[in-house]
């Protein structure tokens, strides 16, 4: 009975994550009053930012059937490391510092995987602790304050009511839709994903596009990283420590296959858009935060699970 | 006395799935040591006839009788308890164990209880030593070749004293050395009163293995009887429904040093080829024939910059071109089709239309971005004129497509690439008399149009069918060459195994 309803009714990849985020949206806004307002989205999108912006390489990555978990890790290099410099090089080049650390790590990562032949996942856990490290090591493991005016406003400024960091999001989201759905490129990611010895047989230079995507990943990381950096005044460390976690589950979450070849990221930002919900939800009904990772993988399971019963059906 | 020698009987069966009818009233008697094929193009119901056998599918209607006794089949394990197993075309094994292991598995019983090495492999031993196979039954089967690991799976049924044992596309992966032993290996099941239903789309094969037929068409039996008694054309007919045509090669080349579109000259690979020159004029279609291990395919590959040129040069339109990888080989405009058309060769999981698209990309683009509405325009195109045949449009995933029409957009892809030299090694691998027919048509076509193409197969009928002129090699080394009208079976096997020089022309 439930197997025909939804083998009838369900047409469409991701529909339970969908399902799921009007289930979620409206049982919080029965449940608490200030959660359905347009002060309280800002503030979903505004804290789901970052990880959606780095969810969105991720998402390339991943379809790719690479992974990155670096991501943490060169955040908050990149972000310690414009700290830490400002000083010293002035803060132009500090900058430039702190996205060549994304330069530098994403190089590293694409050549292991592209020349070595190294395993994705091995060699992003080796730069992810050889960057977090590093980040220790910079300012002798303490945090490095940034009181620039003119910094702080790449992270804390406003354009027409909205936070920056929103529009960077809503920018980030449609340069990465369009690469994915309408460029050779993003074509490309795909066809490597899909069947990586019959991409190089069709033509397509496998290597450059893997490290291509790899340095964008690891350079969008970086950036993310400083504008967080800008927000809070100051560089850490610590920063970030499991990001990378969070990220590849929102992308996941939105249907990204881990073999590859599969994925969308429109999936991915709703991915990131119902975990943000569902812990802001949480939070304006003051559940531990312990609650919350359990009912976030709670949840996850339940989407995941969801859409994979409707395959096996198909 | 003829009535116990059936061991297999399937009366009246009928299938369908979402209210579309796969199989009509589908009869099939099976002797006992009978070795049957069964035969039909792709979709015609053989896989859904023997997956109900299996009890993979449960039948609509109709009875099966095993030795005169009605049984019913609802389950693999049930059709296992009556001896009956199958050897599917994707093999499947445990690549980490032992020869000795994996064939303990196929037993299927008392698997949990303690193993005795010693035991367990003089068991493996003998069974190897039965059928004068020479390996060690520790080896692992990771150390196997595939055709080798094919042979243990099929042994793996024997051990398992099944009585009937169908058998899809087992020589699909096999070479001609191996292919042997697995016939051997057929007959030596037969002698000891084993049932075999055969399915494959290599009619050479089944003219000489096979004692019966039953063929299939549109889930209906067109046609059966015993195999002495009918040939290869009358066989092609009852599955296709249609008279084979035979392929008319007007070639229209010339041999002349104007037309001569690419040349090797003294190349060499070591362990693979020594010494190799010929040249390939515009239009003609050229196979470099040989058995297995004969050089053949490596040349090919290194025609496509996947292997390394180690000595000797290539000249394309008179000027000499290293092709030191697959870019500079696409830079030439050399298009490659693979032999592992499923590893190799389609994007599995992304669309007809990418597939097809996929070598020409960087020439859809418009202002950086692709140009969907041409890319769709090109391949409805492609699909009307190669007959592409699939159930949804040009979104739907390759993987949904048969072999045959999988091939035909892997064509596609090349001319969609507007290639001047093509490569194929094993044009209609894996692909039905029906497909196989249209590729070769198609490949015609195309050479008449001014497309140079050089073939590398296994399969002799193809390659006088299709072949302006074939090279023989023996040994890495070119033994002969002959032109394709003029070639016979006979001609080309006794080049390839060594006669050099009678037949130079």
């Amino acid at each position: 009975m439930i197997y025909k309803l939804i083998k009838d009714n369900v047409k469409y990849d991701g529909i339970f994550l969908i399902l799921l985020f009007i289930i979620i949206i409206s049982t919080f806004t029965i449940i608490s009053p200030c959660f359905f307002s347009i002060m309280n989205f800002k503030n979903i999108i505004l804290y789901s930012s970052a990880i959606g912006i780095i969810a969105l390489a991720e998402t390339m990555v991943i379809i790719m059937g690479g992974l990155d978990i670096s991501v943490g890790s060169v955040y908050a290099l990149a972000g310690i490391v414009v700290a830490k410099f400002h000083t010293i090089v002035g803060l132009k080049y500090a900058i430039l510092l702190g996205l060549l650390v994304g330069v530098i790590f994403g190089l590293i990562n694409g050549l292991s995987v592209t020349k070595l032949k190294i395993n994705p996942l091995i060699t992003t856990i080796a730069t992810m602790s050889i960057a977090r490290g590093l980040a220790f090591v910079v300012n002798s493991g303490s945090t490095a304050a940034i009181l620039d005016p003119v910094f702080g406003k790449l992270g804390r400024g406003m354009i027409f009511g909205l936070s920056n960091q929103i529009w960077y999001y809503i920018l980030a989201f449609i340069i990465f839709y369009i690469i994915m759905k309408k460029t050779i490129y993003g074509k490309s990611i795909y066809a490597i994903g899909s069947n990586e010895r019959s991409a190089l047989f069709a033509g397509i230079k496998v290597d450059k596009i893997k490290l291509m995507t790899y340095v964008l990943s690891a350079i969008i990381a970086a950036l993310v990283g400083i504008i967080q950096t800008s927000q809070m005044g100051a560089g850490a460390p610590q920063a970030g420590i499991g990001l990378e976690m969070s990220v590849i589950a929102a992308v996941i979450l939105g249907g990204t296959s881990l073999d590859g070849g599969k994925g969308t990221i429109i999936g991915t930002t709703l991915g990131v858009l119902l975990i943000g919900s569902l812990n802001n939800g949480l939070l304006l009904k003051s559940v531990s935060s312990d609650w919350q990772n359990i009912i976030t993988g709670g949840i996850m399971l339940l989407a995941i699970a969801g859409d994979q019963l409707r395959k096996e059906i198909d | 006395m003829k009535q116990d020698k059936r061991v297999l009987e399937m009366k009246k069966i009928n299938k369908s799935f979402y209210g579309v009818k796969v199989l009509h009233d589908v009869n099939l008697t099976l002797k006992k040591g009978e070795i049957m094929a069964l035969l039909g193009e792709n979709g015609a119901g053989k896989s859904t006839l023997m997956k109900i056998l299996n009890g993979v599918y449960k039948k609509d209607s109709g009875a099966i009788y095993i030795k005169d006794n009605k049984i019913e089949i609802s389950s693999p394990k049930i059709a296992k308890n009556h001896n009956i197993s199958m050897v599917f075309q994707e093999i499947q094994y445990f690549p980490n164990l032992s020869i000795a292991e994996n064939l303990r598995f196929g037993v299927g019983k008392n698997l949990h209880q303690r193993l005795n090495w010693k035991e367990l492999n003089q068991w493996a031993a003998n069974i190897l030593k039965k059928f004068n196979i020479d390996i060690n039954p520790r080896t692992k089967m990771k150390e196997l070749s595939v055709g080798t690991c094919q042979i243990i799976t099929i042994l793996q049924t024997v051990s398992a004293d099944n009585k009937i044992i169908v058998m899809d596309e087992p020589t699909a992966a096999l070479n001609a050395s191996e292919v042997e032993k697995l016939f051997n290996i057929i007959k030596q099941l037969k002698e000891s009163g084993i049932s075999i239903i055969y399915i494959s789309h290599r009619l050479e094969e089944i003219m000489e293995i096979t004692d019966s037929f039953t063929v299939l068409r549109d889930g209906r039996v067109v046609g059966s009887g015993s195999i002495p008694e009918i040939n290869k054309s009358e066989l092609i007919e009852m599955m296709t429904g249609k008279k084979p045509a035979k392929l008319e090669i007007s070639s229209n080349y010339k041999k002349s040093k104007e037309d001569i579109i690419f040349e090797a000259r003294n190349i060499s690979k070591k362990d693979s080829y020594k010494n190799v020159s010929f040249k390939l004029y515009k239009g003609e279609i050229l196979s470099i024939s040989g058995l297995m291990g004969c050089g053949n395919k490596e040349i090919l590959r290194t025609l496509y910059g996947i292997y390394e040129n180690e000595s000797g040069e290539m000249y394309i339109n008179g000027k000499q071109r290293n092709i030191t990888s697959i870019q500079k080989a696409r830079k030439n405009n050399i298009g490659f089709v693979p032999e592992d058309r499923k590893n190799a060769g389609i994007l599995n999981i992304l669309s007809v239309l990418d597939n097809i698209t996929v070598s020409n990309w960087d020439n859809l683009n418009k202002f950086g971005l692709f140009n969907s509405s041409e890319a769709k325009k090109s391949v409805n195109n492609w699909i009307d004129k190669l007959n592409i045949r699939m159930s949804g449009n040009i979104d739907q995933e390759i993987v949904y497509l048969s072999g045959g029409n999988q091939q035909k957009v892997i064509l596609a892809r090349w001319l969609e690439a507007d290639c001047d030299i093509l490569l194929l090694d094993e044009p209609t691998f894996g692909v039905d008399v029906g497909a196989r027919y249209d590729i070769h048509k198609m490949l015609r076509n195309l050479a008449k149009k001014g497309l140079s193409i050089i073939i590398v197969s296994s399969d002799y009928e193809e390659v006088m069918d299709v072949s302006d002129r074939i090279i023989v090699m023996c040994d890495g080394e070119i033994a002969g060459e002959i032109e394709g009208s003029k070639a016979s079976k006979e001609v080309l096997l006794e080049m390839a195994l060594g006669g050099c020089g009678e037949y130079d022309l």
